[in-house]
Order: structure tokens, then C-alpha cells, then sequence
């Protein structure tokens, strides 16, 4: 007969890539419509006009962070409200690996839309005479904020396997994002330097920066930690 | 030839804020199908996610085919194939789509049986599962853990919700799997109908706790309705594993899980006039079983 | 070979012995001779839509009764015994006499008193 033995198995790696592409999958038309839409942003914001800089940049940011809350809730949170959970946990996979799938379609996905964003943001700057060259380190600090907020709303919707908590944490780091750009934006060695003709990578701004990546690499480590640690799946 | 037991639990508990298993002890062998029979909430859907690793036991011992759960738990799935009531398939996916992901992750995968079962249990492979009919949803679910020809099937209420010639067919399908010695199916439900016609082994499950574990011939055989004329001032004898007993008038009627000739002849030795010994049908005795493990305490 | 089994849920005996009719009929008829090799235990569950262990119990039973002879690794044959079919019927007819006797000492009827309503019923059918 046809069963299984040890030897015909595939491996984790490509099952992980399987349940990353699956994930994709789901999301893939609301994801490449918020491309376009970024995109556009970003092109409205290099119009020299002060009122299109303004909904162009508020657009963008926008779009950044709707990216991040449809993956967390099309990915993670509706794994368990959908009850697809149980099929996915019953494939030949640990915890953790299911728990590595996710991290990676949704920071990889999530950095894919970022990337681009940045990278049209950094152009912008550098090209288009009527945005300073000053801006860059606020700018790219600000997306940054933007990579480790997602971040940490992902790992508390994997850890915490709740809704409520997700959506908590989601509004409190979004309000804190204005909050956090006009505290950065106040910062002497940062503001000073936002309008001026350079871009001015200082040791306020690095370290900025630099706590930005750590909490990034902190919340991914422990999620993995968290996950590997659980008995109930489901 | 190895002697590992397709599925052994022992002494397994899981406690929760309001329900509790209760050391759980269980040995399914290969080429059989076991029954698993108890009301909502006795604890079969707890039970078979512990078997499938999905949920840990808080204690005791789960094997499957040898592999330990849930340390060895990826060993021991891949060669299970589960399906439950409250697992669901996405909604904005095809029952193609399904087939697809399952066969780009395991390779036993049988294309020709899939096709074979899709029009079997007449399912549209191309329509979204979002529009399919309930039991249209419960049966990709089958397909998809069938089609795989894994050596063990897990499967929680398989036939619930489904009309009965789809019935019929996923209970064909489960009788195909032990023509084959090295596979054994363990399945749920409430039907005892299903379980009767297609079961090697009973197992009895209510209030977290196994009430009962046989092969089914002996359960059928050791359960008998005695039926009998009383004399007047009939006394009723003290007998050995009478479940229930009733004086009604004239007429008697006792319920043993334990017959035997002793069992009539004491009767009979009393003055009692036997009118008929009945055979009784799975659901008449997982009802005295339940009835009387819960007048009795343990069981 | 896919014997044709009439198995039913509403019938009131037992799974096993309906499979041991079953396969009592089959030899009685003819279709199976002494010799004949039965369908293996998981065939017929297979084939009949029954658990394996209710056929093993009908072999088992037909095996003790000498109807089948099992042979280890080869299968089960009709037993070789000349004029199986009759004996069987003969069998039969046993069986539905002693459950008369039975019934007979259940409403307290003596030997002779059966016996003489046996004779009557004959005398009945005869005269038809």
C-alpha cells in the first residue's frame, strides 16, 4: 500500500515555505493594492505644493502601518477566529516552525511594502529639490518606528493569541506614533538639522536607530521563545 | 513484523476550569477501527487532539505508531491524517487549492484516489469553500486527510451533519483503510449506529473518564435485557453486575453487562418465569453503561 | 469475487450470525462446494461493510461447528464433508426443534403433549 515511511518526508524548510506562500496567498490582492496606493503617495508628496506634501506623507504612513494590521489579523488573528488552526497544526510541524512560518511571512511581507516605501521616500529626498536632504535621518527613523511598532503588535497577537490584545496594543503604539514623531522631531540634535541642506547621521540619531533594530530583534527572539515553549496549540 | 500499537495512551490527564480527563487509558492496534462513544463534553474531541499533539496532556503517556507525543509529535503526524467538526478549511480557497497545498507538503499524496473521492463525496473542486454546503465542507475535510493514505485516521465526528448516503460513503471509505493490516482509524461520534457496523473496538468515554474498553463482539455478547413473569412476593435475588432492575406489577425486566446461563438460572431458581433474553443494540447499552457509571461513581 | 452479503441493522440478531446464515445458505445451495476457498476475514469485511472482528467471530463459530476449516497462511475452506448442504439443513431443522421444546417447557407442556400437537400440525399440513 501507499503509506508513509520515514524516508519519503519532506522537509521543514519547504514546508515552512509552503505555509509562508499560503499566507501570501491570502493576502495578496489587498497587499498589492496598498502598494499602488503607497506609491502614490509617495509620488504626491514630492508635488511642490505644501498641502500635497502633507496628505501625500499622512498617506504614507497610513498605508505602512494598514499593511501591518491586515497581515497581523488576515495571518495570525484569523488563523485561531477562522479555526484554520487545527489544519495547520496538524501538519507535520512543531510550534515552532509554524511559529517561524508566520514571523516570516509577516515580517517578510511587511518589509517587502516597507522597502519599497523607503526607498521612494530616500529617492524623493535625495532627488526632488523642494525636500531637504536634512530629512533623512527623521525619515528613515520614522519608518523605522514604523518596522518595530508591527513588530511588537505581531509578536503580542502570536503570544498572547488575543484579539483583545492585539487590538489594544495595535491603537496604543498607533496613537504613540505622533506622539513619538513630534518627540523625535523636538530632540535638539534631530530637529535642528530636519530643514538644513545635509543629512546629518549624528549619535542621537543612531542610537535612535539603533534602539529601533534592537526592540525589532528582541521581539522576534522572544516570540520564538514564547512559542516554543507552549503546549496547547489550538 | 513490529507489534507497536498504532495509537496507546496511558494514564493521561488534562485538567481544565471546568472540565477534567481523567486518566485516560487506551490501546488501539493496527488493522482496527475503533469506535470512541460518549455524549458532548465527555471528553473524545480532548482526547484526540492529545493523541494529535495539539493540546498537552498535563500528564501520562501517548504513543503513536511508537513515536512519543508530543516530544516525537512531528514523527507521529506524519503519519496521521485528522479531521474534526471544528476544524475548518479557508474560506476564500478552493477545495483545488486545498488539495495542492496538502500534496505539495506530503508526498504520499494519491492523486487518482483525491479525483476518485472528489466525485465520490461530490464535491466542486473549483468552488470556493466559502460557498460549499456544510456537509460539502465536512467532506474536503475527509478527502483531504484521506487522500493522503496515512497509516493512522483521526477523526472527530467524521459523519455529523452529513445526509445519509454521504454517511454510507465516508463509512465505506473507513472500512477500505483496515483492508489494509497495517492501518487502523480511530473515529468519534455520537451515532452508535456507525460505530456498531463498522467497529473492531469500543471504547465508552463520559465525564472525562473511560467507562468501558472492548472489542465490540464481547461488549454485544456480554450484555443481555432479561425479561421475566414474577411470582407473587418475588424477592429479587442479589445478582453480580445487574445494571438496572425493574418489578412492574408482575413483569420484571433485569439489565446485565455480565450474562451468563448463572444469571437465568438464579432467576429461574427463584421462581421466576424467563420470557425472553434480548440481545441489545450499542445504543441501549452505552446508555445503561453511562447510567449506571454515574449512579455508581467509578466505574 | 464480491460475495453479495444481505446484511441488516433492523434485524434483530447479531451482525455475526447473520454472516454465518449467510454463508450456511451459500453452502446448502451449492454455490459452495466442499473445498471451496472462502473470501479472506478483511475481504469480506470489506465487501459485507462490516468490522473485520464480526467476521472473525462467524469463522471462528463456523470453524467450532466444522462447517470451515481454517489452515494457517492459506484461508479458510468449506469443510470436506459429503453432503454438507443436507447436513446443514438438517441443522437447521434441529435447531428449530429443540427452540420449540423450549418454548414447550416455558408454558410447562410435557413431552407427550408436544408431541401430540407436533402429530396434530402434521396431520394438518398432510391433509392440505
Amino acid at each position: 500500500m501507499n503509506t508513509l515511511t520515514d524516508v519519503n518526508q519532506t522537509r521543514p524548510a519547504v514546508i515552512i515555505r509552503q505555509l509562508v506562500l499560503k499566507d501570501w496567498y491570502f493576502v495578496r490582492f489587498p497587499m498589492a493594492a496598498y502598494l499602488a496606493i503607497g506609491i502614490g503617495a509617495a509620488i504626491l508628496m514630492s508635488v511642490p505644493h505644501q498641502t500635497a506634501y502633507l496628505i501625500g506623507s499622512i498617506l504614507l504612513l497610513s498605508v505602512v502601518v494598514i499593511v501591518g494590521i491586515h497581515l497581523v489579523f488576515g495571518t495570525v488573528t484569523h488563523e485561531r477566529s477562522q479555526q484554520t488552526l487545527p489544519m495547520i497544526m496538524s501538519l507535520p510541524i512543531t510550534f515552532t516552525q509554524y511559529s517561524a512560518a508566520k514571523l516570516i511571512a509577516n515580517v517578510g511581507g511587511f518589509a517587502i511594502a516597507w522597502s519599497v516605501l523607503l526607498a521612494v521616500t530616500v529617492a524623493l529626498i535625495l532627488t526632488r529639490e523642494n525636500l531637504p536632504l536634512g530629512l533623512l535621518p527623521f525619515a528613515v527613523i520614522a519608518l523605522t518606528e514604523l518596522f518595530a511598532a508591527f513588530v511588537v503588535i505581531l509578536a503580542v497577537a502570536m503570544i498572547s493569541e488575543s484579539e483583545a490584545w492585539t487590538v489594544v496594543t495595535m491603537t496604543i503604539l498607533n496613537i504613540g506614533i505622533s506622539i513619538f514623531l513630534n518627540l523625535i522631531g523636538s530632540i535638539e540634535a534631530i530637529g535642528t538639522h530636519m530643514g538644513g541642506p545635509t543629512a546629518v547621521w549624528n549619535g542621537t540619531a543612531l542610537l535612535i536607530l539603533g534602539i529601533e533594530i534592537l526592540i525589532i530583534v528582541v521581539a522576534i527572539a522572544v516570540t520564538l521563545a514564547a512559542q516554543s515553549r507552549k503546549k496547547d496549540f489550538i | 513484523m513490529t507489534t507497536t500499537s498504532a495509537i496507546r495512551l496511558s494514564g493521561v490527564n488534562k485538567h481544565y476550569t471546568h472540565f477534567q480527563l481523567n486518566d485516560v487509558d487506551l490501546r488501539l492496534e493496527k488493522g482496527h477501527i475503533m469506535g470512541f462513544i460518549g455524549p458532548n463534553g465527555a471528553g473524545k474531541s480532548t482526547t484526540m487532539r492529545i493523541i494529535m499533539g495539539l493540546i498537552g496532556a498535563d500528564s501520562g503517556h501517548v504513543e503513536v505508531l511508537g513515536h512519543r507525543v508530543p516530544d516525537e509529535q512531528v514523527a507521529a503526524k506524519w503519519n496521521i491524517g485528522f479531521a474534526s467538526e471544528d476544524m475548518r478549511l479557508y474560506k476564500a480557497a478552493t477545495v483545488g487549492w486545498h488539495m495542492n497545498f496538502m500534496k505539495s507538503i506530503y508526498p504520499s499524496w494519491d492523486d487518482d484516489y483525491a479525483l476518485a473521492l472528489l466525485s465520490r463525496f461530490d464535491i466542486p473542486a473549483d468552488l470556493r469553500v466559502k460557498g460549499l454546503s456544510h456537509g460539502q465542507r465536512v467532506k474536503a475535510g475527509l478527502l483531504l486527510a484521506l487522500a493522503r493514505r496515512p497509516q493512522i485516521l483521526l477523526l472527530d465526528e467524521p459523519t455529523t451533519g452529513l445526509d445519509p448516503v454521504a454517511r454510507t460513503e465516508v463509512l465505506n471509505e473507513l472500512i477500505d483503510v483496515v483492508a489494509d493490516e497495517d492501518r487502523a482509524v480511530l473515529f468519534s461520534s455520537h451515532n452508535t449506529r456507525d460505530v456498531e457496523q463498522i467497529s473492531d473496538q469500543i471504547t465508552f468515554l463520559d465525564r472525562g473518564r473511560i467507562i468501558d474498553s472492548r472489542d465490540k463482539e464481547t461488549f454485544l455478547d456480554s450484555w443481555r435485557r432479561i425479561r421475566f413473569e414474577a411470582p407473587a412476593n418475588f424477592d429479587m435475588p442479589e445478582l453480580a453486575n445487574v445494571t438496572s432492575s425493574q418489578l412492574n406489577g408482575r413483569l420484571a425486566t433485569v439489565t446485565t453487562g455480565s450474562f451468563g446461563p448463572e444469571i437465568t438460572e438464579t432467576l429461574t431458581n427463584h421462581g421466576a418465569v424467563i420470557q425472553s433474553v434480548d440481545n441489545m443494540t450499542l445504543e441501549e447499552i452505552f446508555v445503561s453503561e453511562v447510567m449506571s457509571s454515574r449512579d455508581g461513581g467509578a466505574a | 469475487m464480491e460475495p453479495e452479503f444481505v446484511l441488516s441493522q433492523s434485524d434483530g440478531r447479531p451482525m455475526y450470525l447473520q454472516i454465518i446464515d449467510q454463508i450456511r445458505l451459500r453452502i446448502t445451495v451449492g454455490d459452495w462446494q466442499p473445498g471451496f476457498k472462502l473470501p479472506s476475514i478483511r475481504e469480506l469485511a470489506v465487501s459485507t461493510r462490516v468490522s473485520v472482528i464480526t467476521v472473525k467471530r462467524a469463522y471462528q463459530e463456523l470453524e467450532n461447528e466444522g462447517v470451515i476449516v481454517t489452515q494457517q497462511g492459506k484461508g479458510s475452506f468449506v469443510a470436506q464433508i459429503d453432503d454438507l448442504g443436507l447436513r446443514l439443513r438438517e441443522d437447521e431443522l434441529e435447531q428449530f426443534l429443540s427452540q420449540a421444546i423450549d418454548i414447550a417447557r416455558s408454558l410447562g407442556l410435557g413431552s407427550e403433549e408436544l408431541k401430540t400437537r407436533l402429530d396434530e400440525l402434521l396431520r394438518k399440513e398432510n391433509s392440505k
